[in-house]
């Protein structure tokens, strides 16, 4: 899975963040995507093949597999990675658009700051604060979702070393035995907690976003 | 094979910014763990379970063995011991980037205040270099070089971050002891449900593992040692600065002194560029008292310059270690003065420091905008 094009296009959304919405994408980066990659998915490999049911009866190993694990957790993770990472890019095209709109009035002979225009950085204020603001709160919102569908899922964040499997061709109730769950438990666990603090980083983002808002408001009243 | 690019290219701005020993650090990390990691070490536990054999026909048996065998395995629990290990060094280098972005706002206001300042009398003017330069001392950025001067609260940084590094490469040392012990063995016998008896389960390419096992912890240890040299290093350096400072803060308390202590304490954390060495010879700038005309108030700022340059002098030696370099550009000659003059000062100022007792001769390269 090539995520340097995700890489890519978050960069440049760097730029027009806040400090925390930086640390955000790091932690993104080397926490969630870099473990994924890394780690994740060699543990998630072979999930399948080495998923082991006691009987004989063809077919019902697979039957088995796809009842308990409806979907990956390395899928899941991707989803999440990417419906998170999404509203930043709303961010990065509003900036875009600014920018554009800036140039084309430049051209037709308005006066602009050209110092600010070629200085990158724009600032996060009027409609760009309410387009920064809301990609943030429906990456929250993604978080949130994602990790009840996780925990709706697997009935909880453990992964079972034994599961009981009745699904027709089976003929009876046949144990199937999960590959490496441990491991699998440990960074499914991993996984959560790094979403947590992604939950807690985007949290404070707000909350700083929103009481900046607030006292530049009252500051102006005053 | 993992891509670790994206840890990789966040360490490489650390890298840029660190000390000798952080450097080395940094390479030992990218060099003996990530990349054998990557390269070697995934592919000898590539078939870790598939070659996971016990001898049992009994159907799950093996897999739960293998779970109980190895709760974590080897290769993922060194990429968590890396990123782990790397964590402080990524919060540190925030820190100085924001030290950074702070700094630049700083003089961008400054430059604002003093275009300000320059439309206004000029009463207010040796106050506002005075805190200009009071300001460029504690500056951490060296703007010839494009490199962060440790000092101040971005050492304390850098040096919380080397301790937590320390700790967590020792929890992760030990845990993998506690886990594994050092050596793997051939044989593990698994008594586990659904295992109906002990099982004898041979585990895939041993000694292969063993090779690897024995050289990550070899490296972590190294690595342990790097983190304290560097410890020791700075702490020691630290405590050298702190003796010298302390030394010479009671011979430079002079009456009629416009800056405080702490100035002298940060004036002898700076370390000087070597074309000011030869600029004085007289331990301490008179300060007489605070004047009120301009032309006087210029020789203060003068005497004031070279009364901290020699300061910085006899820090040099003792002086943070982590300077980047001594730049010999007229751009750091001249933050010896204050950062901007008049016109007319500048010549001004050229006679004054050849009358000034505090001041040597002056030089073609000195003060040069």
């Amino acid at each position: 899975m090539d995520w340097g094009t995700l890489q890519a296009v978050l960069g440049g959304v760097n730029k027009h963040s806040t400090s925390i919405g930086k640390i955000w994408l790091t932690v993104l980066f080397i926490f969630r995507i870099m473990i994924l990659v890394v780690a994740a998915e060699r543990v998630w490999g072979d999930e399948q093949d080495d998923f082991v049911c006691n009987t004989l009866q063809p077919g019902c190993r697979n039957v088995c597999y796809d009842h308990f694990f409806p979907i990956s957790h390395i899928r899941l993770w991707a989803l999440q990675l990417i419906f998170v990472s999404t509203p930043a890019l709303l961010v990065a095209m509003h900036v875009a658009y600014t920018r554009h709109e800036k140039k084309r009035r430049f051209r037709n002979g308005e006066k602009i700051d050209i110092e600010e225009l070629k200085n990158e950085k724009i600032h996060i204020r009027g409609p760009l604060w309410w387009t920064y603001t809301s990609s943030i709160f429906f990456r929250i919102v993604f978080e949130a979702v994602f990790m009840y569908v996780f925990y709706y899922m697997y009935d909880g964040y453990q992964m079972p070393r034994l599961v009981k499997c009745e699904a027709w061709p089976c003929p009876n109730t046949v144990d199937c035995f999960v590959s490496r769950p441990t491991e699998k438990t440990t960074f499914t666990i991993f996984m959560l907690a790094v979403s947590g603090i992604c939950m807690m980083l985007n949290l404070a983002e707000l909350c700083y976003l929103v009481i900046k808002i607030c006292m530049k408001e009252s500051r102006k009243t005053t | 094979m993992g891509d670790w690019s994206f840890l990789g290219d966040f360490l490489e701005k650390v890298h840029k910014h660190s000390t000798v020993v952080g450097k080395v650090w940094l390479t030992v990390l990218f060099i003996f763990r990530m990349l054998v990691l990557g390269t070697a070490a995934e592919s000898s536990w590539g078939d870790e379970q598939s070659d996971f054999m016990c001898d049992t026909q009994q159907p799950g048996c093996e897999n739960v063995c293998y779970d109980k065998a190895f709760p974590i395995s080897h290769v993922r629990f060194w990429v968590l011991q890396i990123i782990f290990v790397s964590t402080p060094s990524l919060v540190y280098m925030g820190h100085a980037m924001h030290t950074v972005r702070m700094e630049e706002k700083r003089k961008m206001k400054e430059a604002e205040m003093e275009a300000q300042e320059m439309k206004n009398s000029g009463d207010t003017y040796y106050k506002q270099k005075c805190s200009a330069a009071e300001k460029a001392e504690l500056s951490r950025w060296d703007e010839s070089e494009g490199k962060i001067i440790l000092r101040g609260s971005l050492l304390n940084t850098y040096v919380y971050s080397i301790l937590i590094r320390t700790a967590m490469e020792v929890a992760f040392i030990v845990g993998q002891y506690v886990l594994y012990g050092i050596f793997l063995e051939t044989l593990y016998i698994c008594q586990r449900a659904p295992c109906p008896h002990p099982v004898n389960c041979y585990v895939s390419r041993p000694t292969e593992k063993n090779v690897f096992i024995v050289f990550m912890l070899a490296v972590a240890v190294l690595s342990l040692f790097l983190s304290l040299a560097e410890l020791y290093h700075l702490g020691w350096k630290k405590a050298k600065e702190r003796c010298s400072r302390s030394y010479k803060a009671s011979p430079s308390t002079a009456p009629g002194r416009l800056e405080s202590a702490p100035q002298a304490e940060r004036a002898q954390m700076y370390t000087p560029p070597p074309d000011f060495n030869q600029c004085l010879s007289s331990p301490n700038g008179k300060f007489i008292s605070p004047f009120s005309n301009k032309m006087a108030s210029q020789q203060n700022t003068a005497n004031f310059a070279t009364e901290r340059v020699h300061g910085q002098e006899d820090a040099a030696g003792e002086g943070p270690f982590i300077k980047s370099s001594y730049a010999e550009s007229p751009e750091v000659a001249s933050e010896c003065a204050a950062p901007a003059f008049p016109e007319n000062y500048f010549n001004e100022k050229r006679r004054f420091s050849k009358a000034s007792r505090a001041s040597s001769k002056a030089r073609s390269d000195d003060l040069s905008v």
